[in-house]
């Protein structure tokens, strides 16, 4: 993994603020998906703005009988939610199908939205570059066949 | 704890080497080994598993572990994994797979289950953690614990520390009335049937495939819940 700074966002504002002021800067909340992909080094930040103690982790009526969602509202507390369940079944089934129990208590609402994507060629790290930097793509000649049909 | 004997008598001196032990020779080692350290990431040192590349000055934070606070001084990118093996000797909590896929390393923080290696230590100032020391003793299992001992829910073991965390989440979790991807009735309170259970615990995985043996244990346990 390459080093990063990190440090804890204390206010919406100050975490706007840092990630506006700091290149390479990346929010983090449940962190399930971006410290995977840093793991693999595919994702580099250079600067961690922790965000999960900020108040985003309700979930809230809204006047005109919908649901508004705290972008911090884990997977496991969604599908649990009451009013999700009766209202918005597809919801709860949709977040229970996916992933495990550990990860649904970690993942975030809005971090399940901003998921990179899953797709191998993605992963692989001898081709990952040109997703990072479409212009500088190297002619897929790494590829395995097996994936090839994902390039175009 | 008194070792095991076989019909020749007591074991050697030799044979007194623990499995940590083993590991870190076979890390030092290296090539010799190969095998070994694939199949036990856990072997690599924190310094590699890392990278090389030095870091950010360390942060100074503290940790609640099984309710004692510890400080450490440490890299923001030492996992909450990393930290509790080789920074606080809590080394009953395994590293599998280290990106989330297998639930060796499954600890209960605020009640909940994570896998620890996919989250940082620095992340974990205010938690309550729970490892695998925390729930029992030798002496005085957790009731999970003497539960996998009487199913024999294991075979090579190395797995069972994350699965009995998470078996204890989970048998709180249908409790809070969280419902599953096989739960019929979303409005309903889950069921403790094999299903439930299979479903729910399919974040950790055994190759040993100790997996019926580790429902009956979870079975008993609700049971005696109930």
């Amino acid at each position: 993994m390459k080093s990063f700074t990190y440090e804890r966002a204390r206010t919406p504002a100050d975490a706007v603020a840092s990630a506006a002021q700091t290149q390479g800067a990346k929010f983090i909340a449940g962190g399930t998906n971006l410290l995977d992909l840093m793991k693999l080094e595919i994702e580099a930040p250079t600067h961690l703005i922790d965000v999960n103690g900020l108040a985003f982790d309700k979930i809230e009526a809204t006047p005109d009988g919908g649901l508004r969602i705290g972008a911090l509202v884990r997977n496991t507390d969604l599908a649990a939610d009451v009013r999700v369940r009766r209202d918005y079944p597809l919801l709860s089934r949709a977040l229970v199908a996916g992933a495990s129990g550990q990860l649904r208590n970690k993942a975030t609402t809005a971090g399940n939205l901003l998921q990179r994507t899953r797709c191998p060629y993605f992963y692989d790290t001898n081709i990952h570059a040109t997703n990072a930097s479409p212009a500088a793509a190297a002619p897929p000649s790494a590829a395995s066949p097996a994936i090839m049909p994902f390039w175009v | 704890m008194e070792r095991p004997t076989d019909s020749k008598g007591p074991r050697s001196t030799n044979s007194d080497v623990t499995r940590r032990e083993l590991l870190a020779v076979t890390a030092l080692t290296g090539g010799a080994f190969i095998l070994g350290e694939q199949l036990l990431p856990g072997a690599i040192s924190p310094a590699a598993a890392q990278g090389s590349e030095a870091g950010p000055a360390p942060l100074d934070l503290a940790l609640r572990v099984n309710g004692t606070e510890h400080r450490l001084a440490l890299d923001p990118r030492t996992t909450l994994l990393d930290a509790l093996r080789e920074h606080l000797h809590f080394t009953g909590t395994k590293k599998g797979c280290d990106h989330g896929q297998c639930g060796a390393c499954t600890v209960i923080v605020n009640g909940r289950r994570i896998n620890s290696c996919l989250t940082l230590a620095v992340m974990h100032e205010a938690d309550s953690i729970t490892t695998i020391e925390g729930l029992g003793t030798s002496e005085n299992p957790h009731p999970m614990q003497a539960a996998f001992v009487k199913h024999d829910g294991y075979q090579c073991g190395y797995c069972t520390p994350g699965q009995i965390c998470s078996a204890v989440a989970v048998l709180d979790e249908i409790k809070a009335g969280i419902p599953s991807h096989v739960s019929a009735d979303l409005m309903a309170q889950p069921e403790l049937t094999d299903v439930e259970l299979r479903e729910r615990m399919s974040g950790n995985i055994c190759r040993c495939a100790a997996y019926s043996n580790i429902i009956d244990a979870i079975t008993e346990v609700a049971g005696r819940k109930a």
